[in-house]
């Protein structure tokens, strides 16, 4: 009797393994070809810097950073030229590792290419939560750590990675598994973040839908964008980007300055940084006007020289409960010296309560509207109502 | 000759502690420090960075410095161990436990009552930085009670330290990055962690554990002895090492909870102060290794603060960089001299 349910189970595991391993071809195999002979919809990538694409004859060759090189075909037989890696397109099934992915088939509606996300802590989307509570979208855990029967179970075609981040990625590599990194993170612009849905669409066989979302969001935040450049005109600044020893010596514009100090350091973001780039496009100064893209952090004294007399202080963080000033005070003593503290000019935003890295990478035009609502709020309709970002009571 | 050497850190923490005030990473002209020291506080950033930020730093460095070291001091004569220092029982492994458990659990478990401390997060991180060295102090004591040896003792602290370290390696596992890099950033230490009134309560603390500690001179010189020594001299060998071990234990606990784990300062310092006092004698090297403490962290608050490195300089790590070559060329000399 033990005997024989030894052998099932071996067997019952053998089976497992086989088709495991059979995964990809399967995928490729499985992967429903559209016909070939359809003209590709064109995108065009005006802001996004990670990516590039080039269309030759029923070859897409799509360019991610400078390593990593892709021809997206519609048909397996396609030849593709040296260099590039082929993928069948659409693709059916994925993985997302970050939210900033999440985001892109979120704008596509296109969850349902989603078969797998890292973990559904600090989610809100309902309809993700759902798929992932009734087992529609597994939990491959952490960066570093995937759970990789998790991953082959899944069985996708392709997982889009954000390779700045722990990794772990080799043991998925060596399942065969197609890896294509989603740089949308390292955008300055904010524009450039949006245009990834580009990116996406071009993998589900939605470029129509993306074209479309990304110039809805496009125009928006321009025509924003253009009302205040036009306020800067009438005040006699150049449209460019003011800097803060710059020609606004006079105080036209508002200043802000960002982060908070935490275990003695400041996290503050560097003035080449997507949210320094907001500020600027929102017809505000930002304090640091440096070269640096991603986060700095700064002594006290350092951010104090810089930031006591901006006029705004935006912060982002979870707090469990509604943030206050007290509690901001209670977090630093020293942050009540600052100017912003004591006129009440927080511009705040918590992550406990609203989706923040779930939805703005689709959605710079509302970050935008939020700030200018805020330094300019004669720009935008009297009944604005603001959905990340707004003064702290 | 003493006394020489007494009045020379004297004077070196006075003028490191103006050196502390005068240069940061923001600069500052020389003749505004001294206009804003005389109380002209025309310019208010510049009065409040040197009031509400390196002065509190300085002090904090201070007091930290010195209690480091004397805690270190305290577990080398105890456990007669020239490797032993604040961590060697494991109470600033409990310390980063009990932190651990705030910044990498908040939101998790314990609800919302845990993550709220854990947001309002220095002050919750003090509480359960010292809950945690207290917990590991306590069950030292407890396990003092029990075994004779100093040597199971020492073994025992040491294992602790390791299961502390297990759990937070657990912790940090299911945690996600950004709290990992929380708790890392928390484990560099800092002495610009506390200002305020925070600030005031941690000086005030230490300047009543220091000459509490100081009180048990005598003991300890009688423990340099050997233990049946100082049994036959009239010591109660539990109770004196009991009571070493509580001040030690809670100067580390203090600090730690202030200022993170500091981890080179304990360790090395008592050598330092042994190198320049020439003795062993506590009722010199005591208030002498508090001095060099107090010197080493002000000299390695300076360094990590220099114009240039923007406050990105971790202190123990500066510490280890600043403080190793310095005790070795000491003890080096002094061996050479001896020779």
């Amino acid at each position: 009797m033990t005997k024989k349910m030894n052998k099932n189970v071996f067997f019952a595991i053998m089976a497992v393994l086989l088709c495991a391993c059979s995964g990809k071809n399967g995928r490729q195999q499985g992967t429903e070809e559209v016909a070939s002979d359809e003209p590709l919809v064109a995108i065009d990538v005006k802001y996004a810097t990670g990516f590039s694409v080039r269309d030759s004859a029923a070859i897409r060759l799509v360019d991610v950073g400078t390593h990593h090189h892709f021809a997206l075909v519609r048909s397996d037989e396609t030849e593709v030229p040296d260099g590039y890696e082929k993928v069948c397109v659409p693709i059916r099934r994925t993985i997302c590792m970050t939210s900033l992915q999440l985001s892109n088939f979120t704008a596509l509606d296109a969850l349902d290419f989603v078969k797998g996300i890292t973990g559904t802590k600090n989610l809100f989307n309902s309809d993700v939560l759902e798929r992932a509570s009734d087992g529609r979208m597994v939990k491959i855990g952490m960066e570093g750590n995937f759970d990789a029967e998790t991953v082959l179970a899944a069985n996708p075609d392709v997982i889009f990675i954000s390779p700045s981040k722990r990794g772990g990625y080799d043991a998925i590599k060596e399942t065969g598994i197609m890896l294509i990194p989603h740089l949308g993170y390292q955008e300055l612009d904010p524009l450039g973040q949006a245009e990834w849905v580009k990116f996406i669409g071009m993998f589900i066989g939605k470029e129509r839908e993306a074209n479309e979302v990304f110039a809805g969001i496009e125009s928006r935040y321009n025509s924003l964008k253009a009302r205040v450049d036009s306020l800067k005109a009438r005040l006699g600044l150049s449209q460019k980007t003011p800097d803060p020893l710059g020609e606004d010596r006079g105080g036209l514009l508002p200043t802000v300055f960002s982060g908070e100090m935490h275990y003695g350091t400041w996290h503050a973001v560097g003035g080449k940084n997507y949210l320094a780039q907001i500020f600027r496009d929102a017809g505000a100064v930002y304090v640091i006007d440096d070269e640096e893209t991603g986060g700095e952090n700064l002594e006290f004294e350092k951010m104090y020289a810089l930031a006591a007399h901006a006029d705004y202080w935006r912060i982002l963080n979870s707090f469990p409960d509604d943030f206050s000033y007290e509690a901001l005070q209670a977090s630093e003593p020293r942050n009540a010296l600052f100017k912003a503290f004591k006129e009440k000019k927080v511009i705040y935003c918590n992550m406990k309560q609203q989706p923040y890295y779930e939805t703005t990478p689709v959605e710079p035009d509302v970050l935008l509207k939020d700030f200018v609502a805020i330094f300019h709020p004669e720009l935008v309709e009297a009944d604005y109502h603001p959905k990340y970002y707004q003064l702290l009571k | 000759m003493k006394a020489s050497r007494f009045i020379t850190l004297f004077v070196a923490i006075i003028l490191l502690l103006i050196a502390n005030l005068f240069i940061g990473t923001v600069r500052i002209p020389i003749g505004d420090v001294c206009r804003i020291l005389a109380g002209d506080d025309s310019n208010e950033i510049w009065t409040n960075i040197i009031f509400s930020s390196r002065l509190p730093q300085a002090l904090t460095a201070i007091v930290a410095g010195a209690g480091l070291a004397v805690s270190g001091l305290q577990m080398q004569t105890v456990f007669r161990n020239p490797l032993a220092g604040p961590s060697v029982l494991g109470i600033s492994n409990g310390s980063a436990l009990g932190v651990a458990f705030v910044v990498l659990l908040s939101g998790r478990i314990g609800g919302v009552a845990l993550s709220r401390l854990g947001y309002l997060g220095d002050a919750a991180m003090s509480i359960a930085a010292i809950i945690g060295a207290m917990a590991v102090l306590s069950l030292i004591l407890w396990i003092s009670q029990k075994v004779k040896g100093n040597v199971t003792l020492l073994i025992i602290g040491v294992m602790i330290g390791y299961l502390a370290n297990a759990i937070i390696g657990v912790l940090k596992f299911l945690s996600p990055e950004e709290d990992v890099k929380a708790f890392v950033v928390w484990g560099l230490g800092s002495f610009s962690r506390v200002s305020g009134d925070e600030m005031m309560l941690f000086v005030c603390l230490m300047c009543i554990l220091l000459p509490l500690a100081c009180l048990l001179v005598k003991p300890m010189n009688l423990m340099l002895l050997g233990d049946r020594y100082a049994a036959n001299l009239g010591l109660n060998i539990r109770r004196s090492r009991m009571l070493v071990i509580v001040s030690s234990g809670v100067l580390v606990a203090i600090v730690t909870a202030y200022c993170g784990p500091i981890m080179f300062i304990g360790l090395a310092v008592p050598h330092l102060a042994r190198a320049i006092f020439r003795t062993s004698d506590h009722r010199f090297l005591m208030p002498g290794t508090a001095l060099c403490g107090a010197v080493l962290a002000l000299l390695c608050n300076l360094i990590a603060r220099m114009p240039g490195f923007e406050g990105a300089l971790p202190v123990n790590s500066v510490t280890a960089l600043v403080g190793a070559p310095v005790i070795a060329s000491v003890l080096f000399r002094r061996r050479q001299s001896e020779e």
